[in-house]
């Protein structure tokens, strides 16, 4: 009997150390809806987040060693690329779309402005290969890892095998991605009744409710759905979008909706970066959208909003700015492994 | 040599289901010039891969035995069998040739899996279910090279195909490949270069049925 009871103390003692671990990598507070990303299947520990955390800053991932996760997803604009408004790559290429924002990645199930990546593990796979990013691939990455100094013991702390794998590597990467949690916000602090916000904050709330909750749905500020916002062509990139992949028409110029977190850290806006100022993205709302035959059905009857309307829109934006998520220091260059 | 050891206690026995390529009936040799009728005159193949998976055995169309995990990268340049322990009686094989859309949902996997054994897609999610590579005089392309890496796992782009074959617990099962009808004439002309879910992946996809037989 005692001998039952030791064992089964034994068993809790470890289930909560597990899930104190976890809950001190990954923590979100109780107004988040579940997340998508299956835990069950690549449980977060340690020592896999830190490796993933290496991995996402080293410029090893790229043909030229010269370009890491981080040089487009820098943890000081909440990892999107800040005045740059298509992303850069090896060899001084420029790519065709804005890089964006990395956090809250654990909700998202479709990746990429236009959901070619459908899970957040493989999705490493698109920059490391693409030629006008990093243009490595992945056999070759794997050889340069198993031949480095750094990487087969970090590789062994984390998944009891120095022989690294394509599936390791990913999911490494995947770890230290899905430990970007941004719900530190002026808005949180009000969710949770530590703060409150000023009346002309609170008025912007109001007409966030009315005109942008349907598409950024608050507490993650995006649906996670594709929508056609009305912007008009470039025509000297010609990016239609969802349509790229799935060749549908309803699918024409269908792009994923983003978070509205962190838009004080993340300029310039939109799939091609053509914004630089929240005004002008307003300002597309209010008087330039484009018709389409596949316009989201939130935008057909447009969008009116006066100029105090959008003072106090942008006022109510600014409290969804997560400070802390910036300048967290856990998710910065770890400089003792260079 | 211990895995066997269990399955011998255990009454199973371990089958090797192997995979021989053919043209027209006769074996292909890797890279060597292959003589055929009309389109396979002078055809030479360099690449063939393809997984199969979701292996189960019948008896009197009853389903007997079902692989786990069952997923097999078949490769010309690495290894076209490997072994199955079944318990059972059964006088039918089925297998897909593909990967599953949960499969292809669910993340990074490895062993023959792993997105390193060059069957996954980078710009788009999804596995390669089954790719051919190499040359023949009617395709209009540089080096008259044709490429087909057929997958695509959403509707209606989807290409995981079923098969199924009778065949018996005394022997091996030994599977030929007959890639004939795969290598169609119009397909190499008008299509040499299929590398992503499409019209065309299903259509090639749709053959694989034919290609499949029992070696007599």
């Amino acid at each position: 009997m005692m001998k039952h009871l030791l064992i089964l103390l034994f068993a809790f003692v470890l289930l909560t150390a597990f899930n104190n671990e976890v809950q001190s990598l990954f923590h979100a507070p109780n107004y988040f809806p579940k997340p998508s990303y299956d835990f069950k299947k690549n449980p977060l520990t340690k020592e896999k987040v830190l490796l993933g955390r290496v991995l996402f800053f080293d410029p090893l991932l790229s043909i030229d060693g010269k370009v890491s996760c981080a040089s487009c997803h820098s943890p000081y604009n909440a990892f999107a690329h800040t005045d740059h408004s298509l992303s850069h790559g090896i060899f001084d290429s420029i790519g065709n779309r804005n890089a964006p924002a990395l956090f809250n990645l654990a909700w998202q199930h479709d990746f990429m402005w236009d959901g070619a990546i459908n899970h957040l593990d493989v999705q490493a796979l698109a920059p490391i290969s693409h030629p006008k990013e990093m243009g490595e691939n992945i056999n070759h990455l794997v050889e340069k890892l198993q031949s480095s100094s750094r990487y087969p013991s970090l590789f062994f702390k984390a998944f009891k095998d120095s022989a690294i794998t394509g599936e390791n590597l990913l999911k490494a990467l995947a770890q230290f991605q899905l430990t970007l949690v941004s719900n530190h916000s002026k808005y949180d602090e009000v969710r949770q009744g530590k703060n409150s916000f000023s009346e002309q904050e609170n008025k912007g709330y109001q007409l966030f409710l009315q005109n942008c909750n349907a598409c950024h749905t608050e507490p993650l500020f995006t649906n996670e759905q594709f929508e056609c916002n009305g912007l008009s062509v470039d025509t000297t990139l010609n990016d239609f979008g969802k349509n790229r992949i799935t060749h549908l028409s309803v699918d024409s110029l269908v792009f994923k909706v983003p978070s509205l977190r962190n838009l004080r850290y993340t300029f310039p806006y939109m799939h091609d970066g053509r914004f630089k100022k929240l005004g002008q993205v307003l300002n597309h709302y209010t008087n330039n959208i484009q018709p389409h035959p596949n316009l989201s059905k939130e935008l057909k009857n447009g969008i009116h909003l006066s100029s105090d309307d959008k003072a106090d829109l942008i006022a109510f934006l600014m409290t969804l700015n997560d400070s802390s998520f910036v300048f967290n220091t856990h998710h910065q260059f770890p400089k003792e492994f260079f | 040599m211990i895995l066997q050891v269990i399955s011998v206690s255990l009454g199973a026995q371990v089958k090797t289901i192997s995979f021989l390529p053919y043209l027209e009936n006769e074996r292909i040799i890797k890279d060597s010039s292959q003589y055929a009728e009309n389109a396979h005159e002078n055809i030479s193949i360099s690449t063939l891969k393809f997984y199969v998976s979701k292996i189960y055995f019948y008896k009197s169309g009853k389903k007997v035995f079902e692989e786990t995990n069952s997923f097999h990268l078949m490769d010309w340049d690495e290894k076209m069998s490997f072994h199955v322990s079944v318990k059972n009686e059964f006088d039918e094989v089925g297998f897909s040739i593909g990967i599953d859309s949960a499969t292809n949902v669910s993340g990074a996997f490895g062993g023959d899996l792993d997105p390193t054994k060059g069957m996954y897609w980078t710009w788009q999610s999804g596995y390669i279910n089954f790719k051919i590579e190499g040359t023949s005089p009617i395709c209009k392309t540089r080096n008259h090279a044709f490429q087909w890496h057929i997958g695509g796992y959403k509707y209606p782009n989807t290409t995981i195909q079923e098969i199924k074959l009778r065949c018996t617990t005394k022997k091996d099962i030994v599977v030929v490949v007959d890639l004939k009808e795969l290598l169609e004439q119009s397909s190499l002309v008008e299509h040499p270069e299929v590398m992503s879910p499409s019209k065309q992946a299903v259509h090639l996809s749709s053959i694989f049925k034919t290609c499949f037989s029992i070696a007599p």
